[in-house]
């Protein structure tokens, strides 16, 4: 091989690295701008963390005062409660008083009873006397008025003994019916009470239940602040560790870009050995061609962003390059900016319509050149019943790209055809695609049927409406992995088929 | 105050005794009435008692008078796959090529069996309860109906496609959509519906932009609601909260929102303008049990009663058949206990 033809593949070499190593600083920078992002979401979940510690309606605080609330009533409540028992204690007392009164009432009514009788027979005696002092008036004639006097002055005495009597058999009555009536007023005040006081018995345990309760939710708070102050901790140290990879990256940058002079000034070298003048502005090519393509992306102009891949394709460069440097970088670009924002079906399927069209072109020659990423064999298929197209076509698309072989089963999928297709295509994971619940339900007989069929090391990854609006269906489906988006697909599919190494933090 | 006062007072930003509840149990009143799915949702002696099931076991504030919307696709020819644990799904695509849009023949809303146990459901309802409790019919907005005659990817084809490139078929099937949505409308109204609810999956913000709500839907859903003669609630069956104010303008009064949506913003963009109703997550409600969806109903109150113009509900577009009927039962109760003005 003559110099001069050697020197001319060493340049072409050199300018193939050239255009390396720009696309390589450009990652660099994509990487350094999306680390400031993800430091604006850390430096707004620590001042989500801080302003809600320092809220009054801090949970925390709220529980500690609920506590202390249910404290002060708890002993009020007590309080009360012992003042009603000390109520009791007295009722009780004044209670056998009121016996030892009732029982000295009746030795009265006993002692009264005698009296009243010897007062009723000391009335008819003086009765008979009044009577006998008469017939002896009668008997003697004008000579008797002495007696008839006594007479009438003992009736008067007979009639006031009689009458005092029957005064003391009602005031006794009386008093009795009146004893009586307190004893049984007495009985059932204390019969309430002593059933207030049982209720409230009951009531203190509930009440010191609730206190419990309180404390333990106080308990459980503190728990829960020594949590998020973790959490707080860990995302402080991710800050700093976001920090150093910028950096790093920075540095990084700086490295390649002195890769860049160095192979720049070896083209230089070998233009001057050949006697020809540089013209660095082309190896730049690389960035423009990702710009103009993220450009009419973002515009979702189709028919341009497919002319530039056919530009690019003219020019030389070479469809692995592209798929990887162009495409695939747009769409992570694209999927960071879409991160904090509501992005619309129409969005996602334009873009995935563009993502298909330049695939059309790119992956006939990647199979060509054998350089495809050839990642596996996927089955993807709407569930049973379901009849969303939509989805399922965006995430296929998605996975192609990333370079999974994609067998797509359409429509209302049986999980026998799922089965016999996993079978016969040797394929490690299936993807159900579901719009409804009950079709997304479907899955748990898939996942049946697998296991019964020996498949049992076979996957499911699930995605669509209803598995967004709950993440716990996943589980309720016996499925391995849900994605809501093509970027979580292509990762999710890469996790649960081990294609991706996973770091195990302690 | 009965039911169809407090709704239709609320709704208006009227005061009221306190917040409406409706859950839009569909298809609840068949394990009430001990029917498999299918077999309820095909009869509308069968709908009606289920729904009068509830009123007596709840009293919610309305009656729906529709299995489920997916039954307005039946007079276009379109074959319905029933299910036991949930609505029917299509089976077919009547419009294979844009070209089927030119010969696509309006059809009469009532030349199906389905439609037909509707209006009977309807017609029943309001004469036994109609006079107390609103009954509302039910239908897929015409903007939505073109996804299910020809598959949701060939219509945002076309959509994206024209949008672009100018108009060839699209406003044509729109058309032939809205004609068919405004006299299906108009037969449930005849029946007795009091309030016809619009489900328009397909506008959303989850599915399309805010631009191509703008361009595409704002002034059709205004021309429908214009014939419909009795209020409209208008469900984007997805996320509302960056469209309010356009639907606010549709002439419906009421929008139900997304589970995603943030109940006290759009309170706030909404107040005076348009009432709103949701949105609890009705998948989640799978799970919940009494003490949750107390909290739950407490929560949506607090964020967005003040004021009147809301409506305790789940989002769009239903509550699914499994969700325990302690749930939907605790959601009413709790909304008559904690639904009240201070």
């Amino acid at each position: 091989m003559s110099s001069q033809t050697f020197l001319e593949k060493q340049k072409v070499k050199l300018e193939k690295q050239l255009t390396i190593l720009w696309s390589q600083v450009n990652y660099c920078e994509d990487i350094e701008s999306s680390s400031e992002a993800l430091e604006d979401y850390l430096i707004k979940m620590k001042a989500v963390y801080t302003e809600y510690t320092g809220n009054d309606h801090y949970i925390t605080l709220m529980a500690e005062k609920t506590k202390q609330h249910i404290d002060e009533q708890l002993n009020l409540f007590l309080d009360g409660l012992n003042k009603m028992i000390q109520l009791r204690e007295k009722y009780g007392e004044i209670n056998s008083t009121v016996l030892e009164l009732n029982k000295e009432n009746e030795e009265v009514d006993k002692n009264m009873e005698q009296t009243l009788k010897l007062l009723r027979e000391v009335s008819a005696q003086t009765n008979i006397l009044a009577i006998n002092a008469n017939i002896e008036a009668y008997r003697l004639g004008p000579k008797g008025d002495v007696f008839k006097i006594i007479a009438t002055e003992v009736r008067k005495l007979s009639d006031i003994t009689s009458n005092a009597s029957v005064n003391m058999t009602n005031t006794t009555s009386k008093l009795t019916k009146q004893t009586s009536e307190m004893t049984q007023i007495l009985n059932e005040n204390n019969q309430t009470l002593f059933q207030v006081v049982q209720e409230l018995e009951k009531g203190k345990e509930s009440f010191i239940s609730m206190y419990t309760d309180s404390e333990n939710i106080v308990t459980e708070s503190m728990v829960l602040d020594d949590t998020l102050k973790t959490i707080y901790d860990l995302i402080q140290k991710v800050y700093t560790m976001v920090e150093y990879n910028k950096m790093s990256y920075g540095n990084v940058k700086r490295i390649l870009l002195q890769q860049v002079e160095l192979t720049k000034e070896m083209i230089d070298d070998i233009n001057q050995e050949l006697g020809v003048s540089a013209n660095f502005t082309s190896y730049k090519g690389a960035i423009d061609l990702y710009q103009e393509f993220y450009k009419n992306f973002k515009n979702e102009n189709l028919e341009h962003c497919l002319t530039i891949i056919h530009h690019a394709l003219d020019n030389g460069e070479d469809a692995e390059f592209i798929t990887t440097q162009i495409l695939e970088r747009t769409v992570e670009s694209i999927g960071r900016e879409q991160i904090d924002r509501l992005v619309p079906l129409s969005e996602i399927y334009v873009n995935g319509r563009i993502i298909e069209a330049c695939l059309d072109v790119l992956l006939p020659l990647l199979e060509k050149d054998q350089k495809g990423k050839k990642l596996g064999k996927i089955i993807i298929g709407n569930a049973f019943g379901d009849y969303h197209a939509l989805g399922r076509q965006i995430i296929s698309t998605f996975l192609r790209m990333a370079g999974f072989d994609v067998v797509d089963l359409g429509l209302s999928v049986s999980n026998e055809t799922f089965v016999e297709v996993v079978r016969k295509e040797k394929a490690n994971l299936i993807c159900v695609s579901a719009l409804i619940l009950h079709t997304a339900e479907e899955v748990i007989h898939l996942r049946e049927l697998l296991d019964k069929k020996g498949l049992r090391h076979v996957k499911i990854l699930v995605g669509g409406a209803p598995f967004n609006f709950d993440p716990r269906l996943v589980q309720r489906v016996k499925a391995d992995a849900m994605a809501q988006n093509g970027i979580e697909a292509i990762k999710t599919a890469k996790e649960l088929l081990g294609l991706l190494h996973k770091r195990v933090v302690k | 105050m009965n039911s169809k006062e407090r709704l239709v007072k609320a709704v208006t930003f009227q005061a009221v005794d306190r917040v409406p509840v409706v859950p839009v149990a569909l298809t609840q009143g068949a394990k009430l009435l001990n029917l498999d799915l299918p077999t309820y949702q095909k009869n509308g002696e069968y709908i009606a008692n289920g729904q009068l099931k509830l009123l007596e076991l709840l009293e919610p504030d309305a009656v729906f008078g529709m299995p489920h919307v997916v039954e307005d696709l039946t007079p276009w020819g379109v074959p319905l796959t029933y299910h036991q644990n949930g609505s029917p799904t299509v089976g077919k695509m009547i419009i294979r090529n844009v070209e089927d849009i030119l010969d696509l023949k309006v059809p009469d809303p009532t030349n199906s069996m389905e439609t037909k146990e509707t209006l009977k459901a309807i017609s029943i309802l309001a004469k036994k309860v109609g006079q107390h409790t609103a009954v509302i019919g039910g239908l897929i907005a015409p903007f939505s109906l073109p996804s299910m005659l020809m598959g949701t990817g060939a219509f945002m084809r076309l959509l994206l496609e024209e949008d672009r490139n100018g108009d060839q078929y699209l406003k044509l099937l729109l058309h032939k959509c809205k004609q068919f949505v405004i006299s299906w409308a108009k037969k449930m109204v005849e029946a007795g519906a009091d309030i016809i609810v619009m489900a328009d999956g397909i506008a959303s913000q989850t599915v399309i932009s805010r631009r191509l709500f703008e361009n595409h839907v704002l002034s059709l859903v205004k021309e429908t609601i214009k014939e419909i003669p009795v209020p409209v609630v208008y469900e984007a069956v997805g996320s509302a909260q960056g469209i309010i104010d356009l639907i606010a303008i549709t002439g419906a009064v009421v929008t139900i929102l997304d589970y995603n949506d943030d109940l006290k913003e759009c309170k706030k963009i909404a107040n005076g303008k348009i009432a709103i109703m949701g949105n609890f997550n009705n998948i989640e409600m799978l799970n919940w049990n009494a003490i949750k969806t107390q909290l739950e109903v407490k929560k949506a109150i607090n964020k967005a009663a003040n004021g009147y113009g809301y409506v305790v509900s789940s989002q769009g577009p239903e509550i699914p058949y499994n969700v325990p009927f302690e749930v939907i039962e605790t959601m009413v109760n709790a909304t008559k206990e904690f639904g009240k003005y201070k």
